[in-house]
């Protein structure tokens, strides 16, 4: 009697351990931390050439490099958003993009961007960059378990 | 094989002890991070403002940046804080499964 309750019960057994496993972050995405890469790096190479530019900064002769990264950034925060349980990487995200679209409007109006801004706005979106890179790598299994999830 | 209820808690609990001890100081760490990158965010600001590099407005708005580049680096602390105790759990269900795989006939 008791063993045929065992096995009985072992489906269902399986049906609890097959769920058990807690999910409260979105799993690790190599896509996702590629594209961060290449984005911090456009970023990045924009402010070098900014900062090598001196004197006249106008708007026009960047403004394809602003509508080149705005893209990406929309493209990141899109991946970013269809991903269940990331919340976080959104967030990062979000404000990545409310900056860039900030520092781009200032310079379409100002027709200038001054070096003092430059710098601070360049080391925080690097910054940024950098949490959302290290926020996708916090989301890797744990050391030893084979995967990524 | 005999299921010792006793046995398999302290088993759960080793588990997840082990795991939360390897993870929590990566996430303290981050945390103890973000906020040394505010300080010297807040300085930089402060020197850029006192060399004359930026004037009263462009210091404001700079401000006004750092909360969400602050708020980005406590989003991030929150992923890792969030995936310690996922792991904890995780490792403490593997204790379980474990041991109801091996009490089953």
């Amino acid at each position: 009697m008791m063993k045929s309750m065992k096995w009985a019960c072992a489906p269902l057994v399986g049906l609890l351990l097959v769920g058990c496993a807690v999910t409260m972050v979105s799993p690790y995405d190599d896509e996702t931390r590629q594209a961060t890469l290449e984005l911090a790096k456009q970023v990045d190479g924009f402010y070098v050439a900014m900062l090598e530019h001196q004197g006249n900064r106008d708007y026009n002769s960047f403004a394809g490099q602003y509508v080149e990264i705005e893209t990406e950034l929309r493209g990141l925060l899109r991946r970013n958003q269809v991903r269940s349980m990331n919340s976080e990487s959104v967030t990062i995200s979000e404000n990545l993009l409310e900056l860039w679209v900030k520092y781009k409007d200032r310079h379409k109006k100002d027709n200038h961007y001054k070096d003092g801004n430059a710098k601070l706005e360049w080391k925080r979106l690097a910054r940024m960059f950098g949490y959302a890179l290290e926020a996708e790598e916090a989301k890797k299994g744990p050391a030893g378990s084979g995967g990524e999830g | 094989m005999a299921f010792d209820a006793d046995q398999l808690v302290k088993g759960m609990m080793g588990a997840a002890q082990t795991s939360f001890g390897e993870d929590w100081p990566k996430a303290k760490d981050a945390l103890a991070r973000v906020l040394a990158d505010e300080k010297e965010a807040l300085k930089d600001i402060a020197e850029a403002r006192i060399n004359g590099d930026i004037n009263a407005e462009d210091m404001e708005s700079q401000l006004a940046d750092e909360k969400l580049a602050f708020e980005a680096g406590m989003a991030m602390v929150q992923v890792r804080t969030k995936k310690t105790i996922e792991n904890a759990i995780n490792a403490a269900m593997a204790v379980l499964k474990g041991a109801i795989e091996a009490a089953l006939p």
